[in-house]
């Protein structure tokens, strides 16, 4: 998961870096951002978790697959409040698409500066011409968009375990991990020194350090609904 | 239709005409029953036998009581059916001048533009969202011609109320201008002219002649609109507000997003009852037409 925002508006170097900075942004260019309902797609989806880590002192570690209970009245409402604070300054006053192809469209076509968006995705949708070669591509160093890794399960007692495992070698190869950096925008399922360090350095600004990965159990449905009937409605957009 | 006519023919009782008529309707009565009447009575018993903390079934009327009671709920009802009616009554207004039109105009012209108001019968949704945010969307089509011409964009309809609406109305075009053409189908030429040769006006010959006629047809297409909207899903999906939300979207939300079986079924229901008010409408204007013959 990474931003996305249109390089003729808002040049490389100016591009926010941090939570503060983003939020920064946003409310100095209201109506130049939108990210999707946090249900309809992982964009919007994990730049809503990302307000959530940043209230709880941007510390992923606190939340954990089973403590929605304890932790779940204390940790969503200041987020839900943070998430309100910028509805002012999305576009058309606290709009929000239902989907992460429309936000990519909406920025095709101008209609916004930034958008949070997959970094498949979005490198897909640049090389077809989806989204014009001006779009950059940014990611938070403070702590990351949260992101999921794709992981493939081998049966212990598979008919063809042997083959799978080969296959499982072949993905972890330099060449396949460098086309997931290259091809994908992903991260890489190996540890950095198995990939070159000239990739390493040219995707520095869009591969963090570390993917950070929110929960889902109890946390999913509470943070869906949470945010439909705390930040989706009472906004004023009648301006 | 009477098969007494086949029966004659055929030389056989009255009786075996009854059975082989009961039989040609015993295929769809049976999918109706097992496919529609069976899953409304399964849900409202679902909806009203929860299971308690002690793992037993119990009568319940909790998850209507919260519908009823829960402002989110209650305004996303309260959308849905100003999206419906709204959409209704535009569809009505934009769709009986076309059915007029292609009634009584002749030539090549007409060929087009029946052609222009069925064509969205031919368009999937979801095509027709992602088109509508290309044109009437922020910076869409309409935008740059606005451009074009130096006037001021428009406020974009997309993700506000009106969007579904101007999609549902496209959308709902073709059905309701076949329905409104079929109804204007039984108003004869004769009573148009016999009308016109004592000097009624195109306003008294719509108002006296044809609309009396047509009234049924009327109902049924508004009922037909008010049933496809009311569910509708895709278009609201894409077009319409975060909050508050149309029930199509909400009970996929509540089911899908939020893991609440119960709660989806209960907001499936209360429409369902909603719909079923104009389906009503509908069975009674077929029921009296066909008294009328």
């Amino acid at each position: 998961m990474l931003l996305a925002y249109d390089t003729t508006k808002l040049k490389p170097e100016d591009a926010p870096k941090t939570w503060d900075a983003l939020v920064a942004w946003i409310k100095a260019n209201p109506g130049q951002f939108i990210y999707n309902r946090p249900d309809k797609g992982g964009a919007g989806g994990n730049f809503v978790r990302r307000a959530i880590w940043e209230v709880n002192g941007r510390d992923p570690s606190k939340f954990t697959i089973d403590n929605y209970k304890e932790f779940g009245d204390k940790a969503l409402p200041p987020a839900w409040e943070l998430l309100k604070s910028l509805a002012p300054s999305m576009m058309d006053q606290g709009a929000y698409t239902s989907g992460n192809t429309q936000s990519i469209q909406l920025l095709s076509q101008g209609a916004v500066t930034m958008v949070p968006a997959w970094s498949d995705q979005a490198l897909q949708a640049i090389s077809t011409g989806v989204l014009p070669e001006t779009t950059g591509l940014v990611q938070l160093t403070d702590l990351a968009l949260a992101g999921g890794f794709t992981k493939i399960g081998v049966f212990t007692n598979g008919v063809n375990k042997d083959l799978a495992l080969k296959l499982c070698d072949f993905v972890l190869t330099e060449e396949i991990q460098s086309a997931v950096i290259t091809e994908l925008g992903g991260f890489p399922g190996v540890s950095w020194d198995y990939v070159s360090k000239e990739l390493h350095d040219k995707y520095k600004d869009v591969i963090p350090a570390s993917i950070p990965v929110f929960p889902s159990g109890d946390w999913e449905k509470n943070i869906n609904d949470g945010w439909y009937r705390n930040v989706a409605p009472n906004v004023d957009r009648s301006k | 239709m009477s098969l007494s006519p086949t029966s004659d023919i055929v030389g056989a009782s009255k009786k075996s005409g009854g059975l082989i008529g009961l039989l040609l309707v015993a295929v769809p009565v049976l999918l109706i029953g097992w496919m529609i009447i069976y899953p409304i009575i399964a849900a409202v018993i679902t909806t009203l036998w929860l299971r308690n903390d002690a793992g037993a079934y119990v009568f319940s009327t909790q998850t209507y009581r919260f519908f009823f009671t829960d402002g989110y709920s209650l305004a996303n009802l309260g959308l849905t059916l100003w999206t419906t009616v709204v959409c209704a009554i535009i569809l009505l207004v934009v769709c009986l001048p076309i059915a007029l039109y292609l009634r009584f105009a002749t030539g090549r012209l007409a060929v087009y533009v029946q052609g222009l108001a069925i064509f969205p019968l031919f368009v999937p949704s979801i095509i027709l969202s992602y088109a509508f945010i290309r044109v009437l969307g922020p910076n869409g089509m309409l935008d740059i011609l606005l451009n074009a011409a130096h006037l001021p964009k428009i406020r974009s309809p997309y993700l506000t109320p009106w969007g579904p609406v101007i999609g549902l109305v496209w959308d709902h075009i073709p059905l309701t201008v076949l329905i409104l053409m079929a109804g204007l189908g039984s108003v004869s030429d004769a009573s148009i002219e016999a009308a016109k040769d004592v000097g009624a006006g195109p306003v008294t010959r719509l108002w006296y002649i044809i609309l009396p006629r047509i009234s049924n047809s009327i109902l049924v297409a508004a009922s037909f609109a008010v049933l496809g909207i009311f569910s509708a899903f895709t278009l609201p999906y894409v077009l319409g507000p975060a909050a508050p939300e149309m029930m199509g979207p909400f009970m996929q939300r509540t089911f899908r997003d939020l893991y609440d079986p119960p709660n989806a079924i209960t907001q499936a229901v209360v429409s369902f009852g909603f719909c079923i008010v104009f389906g009503l409408f509908y069975v009674r204007s077929v029921v009296r037409n066909q008294r009328a013959r």
